[in-house]
């Protein structure tokens, strides 16, 4: 009997807890759930924006996965570019965050340096700046010019307009960056010593000891960068605007073209289930395959 | 023939309308503005438009006029880029958040006006006073008339363009103010070349190559415009549709325009932008009337005119077309429609507006303001010069659906496969024309 006067009085309780929490939960009904769910059921659905959805099955799937190359073409541009980005920015951060990792003077101002590109983020005033800079009379071509190497058309050939866009990716690794500084801080001196004294060299210390030390920071850069990579939208609008010959057409622009430029919300909407059906894969797949190279010393435990 | 002598009537109207400027001895004046009044309660209006920083200034200058004149209503300006302008209002319209004044582009009111014709209110019930515009030129669906109501208010007179550095085509011996035809433009373009090897004839994107010679080619061809609305057809068919990629192929491989890869760096309207421009390695380009000065301020010290528009042997349509160049409508979720045509009213009618706004959205609609612009000295005469030359060709009006977004992209594909060489005429208009009919279902 005791136990159930407690359980009442609990109850009680756990009501008031709600309004203190209905600000984040009305965020996450409104602004989260209220769109997920409605864009899954837009995306069976003709729906052209101005006017009211109507019901048509999985065609919107069947129209992007048999009819239109164009939605071929920015899935496969959109893999090419995370297959460019995610490795390049973690291989890069890596090598400047090992580079970091010493005391040097002034390496904190250096460190910040490293880390301001990251700030700007996924900003139009960067991608614009971008834009001007890999222009054909641009200042990357001028600088190779007086050099002696002819001029790039960075933007205009559809075979570099890519990695011009990835370029812009990559530079931004700063978060990366300061993940691994942190990761490289914790990796156990002793173990360094250890092998000094066993005769190893700085390659084969960073092989055996660095990187299997930081494999649960490469893993969480990998998941979170790939994430980035699939969504990408911004630097393709911004720059090439999915051109030349599509070469840039990543799968955010083909989205947000169909939604926004050709109101067919409806099919926008079957494109972003495909987006979110291709990162949970990854994600998963990614996670799968973590437990044959990430190493955990609590041997992810908690 | 009924379309034909309704073209006639509606380009002898619009020519008498523009040239028309330069003879009247300023009989407008007599006629005096009356502000209106406004008692209503205090309100605030939010005003949407893109353009460049002559035109912010402008419309900036406007309103605050407006807002002394008016207290009680205060307008809030929303201005900005004209990228993404357009899928941003589609947004807003939809949601029932777009502003209570718009600046739409004419060519995609109609899709808007298409899926919901409730979208914005109706000039002539609101009592709208029309009496300083020309009927004839109004009242067309390209300037904002729709289903016998005036939905829209033309901010000017507009069309495409052919703006011409005339020292240098003197220079090389190229008269573009004689009539030309589109395969003058190849000989012209050689002749550029053997010139300097630097300098091309025409400053174009793939995005003015659909614009100005795609669709101006298609229509004289065809003697139709790209589809049947009326009829849910498309009109063009393949052998066409290779006939006028053929043609655009000649243009790159003649050397015409720069290479596909060079302008792809300054798509859409940033031509003004390529420093070959800057530095009048062209001889010409197509532009819009409205869009004339940015390319001209873009490039200085240069004598520039209005060129003529070239024209096919044996066309079946003159193709080119006046119009207007933006459009301001009123929303329909707009709180204060009375507030909104008072500041319209004053914005259109009011000679000092037309005095600060001059020709910042291009000739201006009424002769009025011509009137004053030309009496201010800021109506240059090559931009007359221009809606002149297009006014008189009367050609027909794009359709609604080759002019949306989609079918322009379309187009615009196809022209960029060409002039990458990634495609021939023949299989890129297969596969345009299938796009195309996919469109219209």
């Amino acid at each position: 009997m005791n136990k159930k006067k407690k359980i009442r009085s609990y109850r009680k309780r756990d009501y008031q807890a709600f309004i203190y929490i209905a600000p984040w939960l009305i965020g996450l009904i409104v602004l989260q759930l209220y769109p997920f769910i409605s864009s899954l059921y837009y995306s069976f659905t003709e729906y052209q924006i101005t006017s009211k959805p109507i019901w048509n099955g999985i065609q919107n799937y069947v129209t992007l996965f048999t009819a239109d190359k164009e939605f071929l073409t920015s899935l496969w541009v959109t893999i090419k570019f995370s297959l460019m980005t995610v490795p390049g920015k973690l291989i890069l951060a890596l090598a400047i965050a090992v580079f970091l990792n010493r005391n040097l003077k002034g390496i904190n101002l250096i460190r910040t340096l490293y880390y301001i590109p990251s700030l700007f983020g996924g900003s139009i005033a960067i991608a614009m700046l971008w834009k001007v800079m890999f222009m054909d009379n641009g200042v990357v071509n001028a600088m190779l010019g007086a050099i002696g190497i002819k001029g790039i058309s960075w933007l205009g050939d559809p075979k570099v307009a890519l990695i011009t866009i990835c370029s812009l990716e990559i530079w931004q690794f700063g978060s990366s960056m300061v993940m691994f500084l942190a990761a490289l801080k914790q990796v156990p001196s002793s173990l360094y010593e250890a092998a000094s004294i066993d005769g190893a060299g700085k390659i084969k210390k960073f092989i055996y000891i660095t990187l299997p030390q930081i494999t649960p920071i490469i893993f969480f850069n990998m998941i979170m960068q790939t994430i980035n990579a699939l969504q990408t939208y911004t630097s393709a609008s911004v720059i090439t605007n999915g051109g030349p010959m599509k070469a840039t057409y990543v799968m955010g622009l083909k989205m947000y073209k169909e939604g926004f430029s050709y109101f067919k919300m409806g099919y926008a909407s079957a494109i972003s289930w495909v987006m979110f059906a291709l990162i949970l894969v990854v994600t998963l797949l990614l996670f799968r395959s973590s437990s044959s190279w990430v190493f955990y010393e609590d041997e992810g435990e908690f | 023939m009924k379309k034909f002598t309704r073209n006639i009537a509606a380009v002898l109207t619009v020519t008498a309308m523009v040239s028309g400027s330069f003879t009247t001895v300023f009989a407008a004046e007599d006629a005096e503005y009356t502000k209106k009044e406004y008692t209503g309660e205090e309100a605030t209006l939010r005003f949407s438009w893109w353009g460049g920083d002559d035109r912010l200034e402008a419309t900036l200058s406007v309103i605050e006029a407006f807002e002394a004149d008016y207290p009680n209503i205060h307008i809030e300006a929303e201005y900005g880029s004209s990228d993404g302008y357009h899928d941003k209002l589609a947004t807003q319209l939809a949601s029932g958040t777009a502003p209570d004044l718009i600046q739409i582009d004419p060519e995609t009111m109609p899709t808007y006006v298409a899926t919901n014709p409730d979208y914005f209110v109706s000039y002539d019930e609101n009592g709208f006073d029309f009496s300083e515009f020309d009927d004839a030129f109004l009242r067309r669906q390209i300037n904002g008339y729709y289903d016998g109501q005036q939905l829209g208010i033309p901010t000017g007179i507009a069309g495409p363009a052919l703006l011409v550095n005339q020292d240098l085509a003197e220079e090389i011996g190229i008269d573009f103010t004689a009539d030309y035809s589109w395969d003058d433009l190849i000989e012209w373009g050689r002749l550029v070349r053997e010139y300097d090897s630097e300098m091309y004839l025409l400053c174009a994107n793939k995005s003015y190559i659909a614009t100005f010679v795609f669709y101006n080619y298609a229509k004289q061809l065809m003697g139709t415009t790209l589809y049947d609305v009326e009829n849910g057809v498309l009109n063009i068919t393949e052998e066409q549709m290779e006939e006028c990629l053929n043609y655009i192929q000649a243009l790159y491989e003649n050397e015409v325009v720069a290479p596909a890869s060079y302008s792809a760096a300054y798509d859409g309207d940033n031509l003004q932008s390529d420093p070959n421009w800057i530095n009048g390695k062209y001889v010409c380009t197509f532009a819009h009337v409205s869009t004339m000065n940015v390319m001209m301020s873009a490039c200085e010290g240069v004598k520039w005119i209005a060129g003529n528009l070239p024209m096919m042997d044996g066309a079946l349509d003159a193709g080119w077309t006046a119009n207007c160049p933006q459009i301001i409508a009123v929303s329909s979720t707009c709180e204060n429609v009375d507030a909104a045509m008072v500041f319209a009213d004053y914005f259109f009618n009011n000679p000092e507006s037309m005095s600060t706004l001059a020709c910042t959205r291009s000739v201006p609609a009424t002769e009025k303001a011509r009137e004053i612009c030309q009496e201010d000295g800021t109506l240059e005469a090559v931009l007359m010069d221009a809606a002149n030359i297009c006014s008189a060709f009367g050609g027909l009006t794009p359709d609604r659906y080759a002019s949306s977004q989609e079918g322009k992209a379309i187009v615009t594909d196809a022209i960029e496969t060409v002039g990458y060489g990634v495609s021939t005429p023949a299989d890129a208009a297969a596969d345009t024309v299938a796009q195309l009919a996919d469109l219209i279902q």
